[in-house]
């Protein structure tokens, strides 16, 4: 193998001197530093991006039916996280929402429950609005009314109100608004006012102090400490009724036959239900309801057969101070109230019992009246929350793409510029 | 010993087998630079630079050829490449072994250069590369016989140095 080494050696003999660039140690460790440095910062936003993704994450794996076969109101209410999947609610069985579900800054953020499930999804808007009292549920879970706008939860059109709308009828078919000093009664199929009456300079508090009798042929209106019984055909005042100390009990305050509605008086947090004859409001004595215990405000939802009411109550705040309401200001379920939550009860004559309550943190609740009323309970299932829709996602990707793409720029056209030089 | 002494001892030795191992002036500096940039990164904790300068010549130089694919140097000669070059006298020498290590794989021809350039033992060789001693005496017995059925020129100049 001489005759290879020769050739070897000979051709290593036509080898070019060997030569180094001044600097090259110090050169070859900056370099060595900096690159060591763009991966540690790489790893960094990675972490960064893959961290702030899983803390904001949608939890949760994919939606499982709660059990029942038909749709229903699930028993427990989810916290939502952060963000979830957006759409796709469909009929909704409630809706909630207070600062588990809000921020710092009182983002829009309420959470929305579907009736066919346990999927949750959380509603946006600029500022968070109150369930069951800014934010109003039509009583078939389809449709969902915020200030003037009422839109649909199963894919239809958004319909405009002339006002802020303070309650749905019975049926969902009509909306009852105030604009100014005028309230009305808007039909949303018709995209027309039935009926207009002035209440002066009063305040009409969204979903509590407006009724519209089934068969949408009266409405019930509390402003000040006086019930006013109007004629929806004529918008004519059909009778006033003043007393110092109770309350219309809100949307569902009616019974289903229109024969009577309900108002309610407080003592403390206690709270008790009259019934009124729909002709000229005279109370009946002989059709009472058990006290509702430990209320901070008391919503009726409607009425089942056997005259069961369906109420929201107010839990109360622990340590708050429980205040008498005074009627000559409006009031709502605000944390004013000193409520910390809420439960759906049933009233009966001879007790209540707690169907749902609110988790922690969340404090105002509205649910689908007609569900509720019909005892379409589900056990709760697994909640999903949906693909995630997680704008810091989305951003800190853009970014770091963004980023790499500059610097991957970069990095080609020092390479150009240093085989240029070189050549 | 510095770095600076380390270069001003070990370059031309690391530059002539880089040469040897990529057939190109350029490229050989390319990889002598590249051998010692590794190697400046490593100064303080490395105990033997020379031999891990030499390791990572020659694995880089197969990881070279890996990343750019099948490319051929290029050579600039006076003859067509098709012609074989006369035989006899040290220069003819010196390309007739240029042009057969260009046919060989990068695996071959660093198993060349270390077994007869550098005058490595197999055991040394296989170490060296970081591969099994098995591997170096089937590398090089392949080499040897696609030098002589490739490069019909080299085996008329080895027959004729012989």
């Amino acid at each position: 193998m001489t005759n290879v080494r020769a050739g070897l050696r000979a051709l290593a003999d036509r080898a070019p001197r060997g030569s180094l660039p001044d600097g090259f140690y110090e050169a070859a460790r900056a370099r060595h530093r900096g690159r060591r440095a763009a991966a540690l910062a790489a790893v960094a936003v990675l972490l960064v991006v893959v961290g702030a993704g899983w803390a904001v994450r949608a939890g949760g794996g994919p939606s499982v039916p709660a059990g029942g076969s038909g749709p229903g109101i699930a028993t427990e209410l989810p916290v939502p996280p952060w963000y979830t999947g957006s759409g796709g609610l469909g009929v909704t069985a409630a809706v909630y929402g207070g600062p588990a579900t809000t921020g710092d800054w009182q983002e829009g953020r309420l959470a929305g429950l579907s009736a066919d499930g346990d999927r949750v999804r959380v509603l946006g808007g600029a500022v968070y609005a109150a369930p069951g009292f800014e934010v109003l549920l039509s009583p078939d879970g389809t449709r969902i009314a915020h200030d003037g706008t009422v839109s649909s939860l199963t894919g239809g059109a958004d319909i405009r109100v002339p006002g802020e709308v303070r309650a749905f009828s019975p049926d969902g078919t009509l909306v009852v608004y105030q604009s100014g000093g005028t309230v009305g009664v808007h039909d949303l199929a018709r995209h027309t006012d039935v009926a207009r009456v002035d209440v002066g300079g009063s305040w009409v508090v969204p979903g509590f102090s407006a009724a519209v009798a089934p068969g949408n042929d009266r409405l019930a209106l509390m402003t000040n400490q006086a019930v006013s019984v109007y004629d929806l055909r004529t918008s004519r005042l059909l009778y006033l009724l003043r007393w110092a100390d109770g309350v219309l009990t809100g949307p569902g305050a009616w019974l289903p036959d229109g024969s009577a509605f309900a108002t309610a008086t407080r003592t403390n947090d206690v709270w008790t239900v009259a019934l009124h004859a729909g002709a000229d409001g005279t109370v009946l004595a002989d059709r009472a309801l058990a006290p509702v215990f430990d209320a901070r405000y008391l919503r009726l939802l409607g009425w089942r057969a056997d005259g069961t009411a369906v109420a929201v109550a107010g839990v109360p705040a622990p340590g708050a101070v429980s205040l008498e309401n005074s009627w000559t200001t409006a009031w709502g379920p605000y944390t004013d109230l000193g409520s910390s939550g809420a439960r759906l009860v049933e009233i009966r004559p001879d007790g209540v019992r707690e169907v749902l309550r609110t988790p922690a943190g969340v404090r105002d609740l509205d649910v689908a009246a007609s569900l509720a009323i019909a005892g379409s309970f589900l056990p709760p299932g697994d909640p999903g929350f949906g693909a995630r829709s997680n704008p810091v996602v989305y951003v800190s990707s853009m970014c770091v793409f963004v980023g790499g793409a500059m610097l991957a720029a970069v990095l080609v056209h020092r390479r150009r510029v240093r085989r240029r030089d070189r050549g | 010993m510095t770095f600076d002494d380390f270069v001003r001892g070990e370059l031309d030795a690391l530059t002539r087998s880089a040469y040897l191992l990529t057939g190109d002036r350029q490229d050989a500096e390319d990889l002598v630079q590249t051998v010692l940039a590794k190697l400046a990164v490593r100064w303080q904790r490395i105990d033997d630079p020379a031999a891990y300068a030499r390791r990572v010549l020659y694995t880089q130089s197969v990881s070279w050829w890996r990343r750019r694919g099948s490319r051929v140097p290029e050579t600039l000669t006076g003859d067509p490449p098709e012609r074989p070059a006369p035989p006899g006298g040290e220069p003819e020498l010196a390309m007739v072994m240029r042009h057969a290590l260009a046919r060989l794989t990068p695996k071959q021809r660093a198993v060349l250069v270390l077994r007869f350039y550098e005058d490595c033992t197999e055991a040394e060789t296989a170490a060296r590369l970081g591969v099994r001693l098995g591997t170096v005496k089937s590398q090089t017995r392949h080499a040897l016989d696609r030098l002589r059925i490739l490069a019909p020129e080299l085996t008329t100049v080895l027959e004729v140095t012989t």
